[in-house]
């Protein structure tokens, strides 16, 4: 199936998902309210249009005549595979965020991180791990006044 | 004019420019950090501004906010990370010279575009200010949404690649736009009770997802197939240089740019990103070889960066004249007049000349200042590049997580913005642009408002947007740019469907 088919038709399935499903979720309390006789449209009607929109464009994408080839599409399932691995470690990192606090969860997710873009290079890897986000932390709570998450960990100076 | 040359003088009194550089230079870095903002920015320093005088606070923040715009541009162009909304469309071609080598010549093009910008908004802010704020007034719901209609359109349309694409990129952008309450009854819509959805999803977490986060992942990709391009620094300093072919390219869009800045920066609720989006989409559509887009088109980045920066002096034109702000910088600035005992308004021009005339050496103090740091800085800026790209992304990702974190102080917004990311990543794999995404889930909320207020006044006619002047000549321009575009697809220039 040619990439542009499959984009088109992929939009049009959550289009109509979002259409059935999603739209009909939103109250409709809001007419019994006073003055709602002067609302001649509800909340309802923007997610319907961009509904609308959504699935007419999917359907012209996917009904119309793709041109060339979506190389990136074809990439091979082993490269997806490590990419999907790198999406999974940023939002383990996510989670890590509230329970180890800032610096010490960017510190793993740096060690992670580096390793797997195929930095080897130890030297390298654990001065900046362990100074950047120690670094980072220090400006954004002490200069610019911004807080970043704390954890368990305790950190100095942060 | 005694009294004009004495707030000159009073201005240029060294304590004063140099809370201007400090206001400089603290814009440019906040600025170009994913995550951070000029809003961000300049209300971080407002209780900074309590100890100081009129002059020193306002060029404090003015300082701030002109060079904050700029900052973004930094980012965008070194490491496809926008510092700011505003810059997201500086990065497709800034980034793409950067792979080139070229990332002096655009950083170089950058300054031009945005001293340029500044001091055109400027000018327009001192000749043209109360007939400019009457004429803004003229722009009603029906107006607003006409304009806004158009705008969505233009960028869905010239996005680059399919139109059909680029206007699903859009939709998927509007769609998204709608989670959080209701602008009008405040109903919740797709919260699934989740506290932090009903204010919305944050723009700059989907922005920084959208271009950082995404192109972090595809140049994972790229280097675990091993087709990763180094980003060079550029030692060759002819390659980056601006040449008199470059400035050929580019003055026109520069130029034209400066106008549409201006004009969007008068009008409330718009702001620098519409003004971004429409002086790169305007310049690509005059454009002899549109193509070129995308892959590093100088007169891309010219035409973005002078808009962006348009916007900062044309905001001021409500604030002073009618004490509107246009925007949330602008609003901040509201706050900052009042704290200093003065009320901006029609009578201002009057009662306290000092304030308008010391906003106007401001802004041109500021922009001559920009020039000057930033073009000192680019050499040490470029270094980044030399920062091998193993390190240089996870680094890019911890602060951005910092950033995206700060906004509201929330874990939420941090898997927004990895999410945000997933979604850039797939639709770069299918070739569709996230620009459009970007821009309508930010003008999404105004055009919904304004569609409604509209509609609500009208008693539900659409007739509305076709008996006013003004919305009338922008719904004939949303159809000419659709017609437009459609008859370039037919005859080869671009795909219309996939």
């Amino acid at each position: 199936m040619h990439a542009d088919r499959f984009f088109g038709a992929v939009v049009c399935i959550l289009s109509l998902a979002f259409l059935i499903v999603g739209v009909p979720t939103i109250s409709d309390d809001w007419m019994r309210a006073t003055g709602a006789q002067y609302f001649t449209v509800g909340p309802r009607l923007f997610p319907y249009v961009a509904g609308v929109l959504c699935l007419l464009l999917g359907l012209l994408i996917a009904l119309g005549r793709p041109k060339g080839e979506t190389g990136a599409f074809l990439t091979d399932a082993g490269v997806r595979r490590r990419t999907v691995g790198l999406a999974l470690l940023a939002l383990g990192y996510a989670a890590l965020l509230d329970v180890l606090g800032f610096v010490p969860a960017s510190s793993l997710a740096m060690v992670l991180f580096m390793a797997g873009f195929g930095m080897r290079r130890w030297t390298v890897v654990l001065p900046v791990a362990l100074l950047l986000p120690w670094l980072t932390a220090l400006a954004f709570e002490h200069i610019l006044q911004l807080r970043l998450p704390e954890g368990i960990v305790p950190v100095p100076f942060v | 004019m005694d009294l004009f040359l004495a707030t000159l003088t009073g201005a240029l009194e060294p304590l004063n420019i140099l809370v201007l550089a400090a206001g400089v230079m603290l814009g440019i870095v906040i600025g170009a950090i994913p995550g951070l903002t000029v809003n961000m920015a300049v209300a971080l320093a407002v209780p900074f501004t309590l100890t100081m005088g009129l002059t020193q606070s306002l060029f404090l923040l003015l300082g701030i906010y002109g060079a904050g715009i700029y900052g973004g541009s930094v980012s965008a162009i070194l490491i496809n990370a926008p510092g700011t909304p505003a810059s997201a469309a500086t990065s497709a071609d800034g980034y793409a010279l950067a792979k080139q080598g070229m990332a002096g010549k655009a950083l170089k093009m950058a300054i031009y575009a945005s001293v340029y910008g500044g001091l055109f908004s400027t000018l327009v802010l001192v000749v043209l200010a109360p007939q400019i704020a009457a004429f803004a007034l003229r722009f009603g719901p029906p107006e607003m949404a006409a304009l806004l209609l158009f705008s969505l359109t233009v960028v869905g349309v010239l996005s680059g690649g399919s139109m059909a694409k680029g206007l699903s990129s859009a939709a998927l952008g509007l769609g998204l736009a709608t989670i959080g309450a209701d602008p009008m009854v405040g109903v919740p819509r797709f919260t699934f009770g989740s506290f932090e959805l009903y204010d919305g999803l944050a723009y700059i977490p989907l922005l920084i997802g959208l271009f950082a986060v995404a192109e972090m992942f595809t140049q994972a990709e790229r280097s675990f197939t091993g087709t990763a391009t180094a980003l060079t620094l550029g030692g060759d300093v002819d390659r980056n240089r601006v040449t008199r072919a470059d400035w050929k390219a580019s003055w026109f869009a520069i130029v034209r740019s400066g106008f549409l800045g201006v004009f969007i920066g008068v009008l409330p609720g718009l702001g620098a990103t519409i003004a971004t989006f429409l002086g790169y989409a305007e310049a690509k559509r005059a454009s002899k070889r549109p193509e070129r887009f995308g892959k590093g088109a100088i007169e891309g980045v010219a035409a973005a960066e002078s808009a962006n920066n348009a916007v900062t002096g044309a905001a001021m034109v409500p604030l002073l004249a009618l004490s509107i702000p246009g925007d949330s910088v602008t609003a901040i600035l509201l706050g900052a007049f009042l704290i200093q005992g003065v009320t901006p308004g029609p009578l201002i021009f009057q009662t306290n000349p000092e304030v308008p005339y010391t906003v106007y050496i401001g802004l041109i103090l500021s922009n001559l200042m920009i020039a000057a740091v930033a073009w000192f800085a680019i050499r040490p800026m470029m270094l980044v590049l030399r920062i091998p790209k193993t390190v240089l992304y996870p680094i890019i990702l911890m602060i951005c997580v910092a950033g995206s974190f700060a906004i509201r102080n929330s874990v939420f917004d941090v898997y927004v913005m990895i999410g945000a990311g997933i979604v850039g990543y797939v639709l770069q794999i299918f070739a569709v642009p996230v620009a459009p995404l970007l821009i309508a889930f930010i003008l999404g909320p105004p055009f919904e408002e304004a569609l409604r207020q509209a509609l609500v006044g009208s008693e539900g006619s659409v007739v509305v947007f076709f008996t006013e002047p003004i919305a009338l000549f922008f719904m004939v321009l949303t159809a000419i740019a659709v017609w437009v575009t459609a008859r370039r697809a037919r005859r080869g220039g671009m795909p219309l469907e996939g």
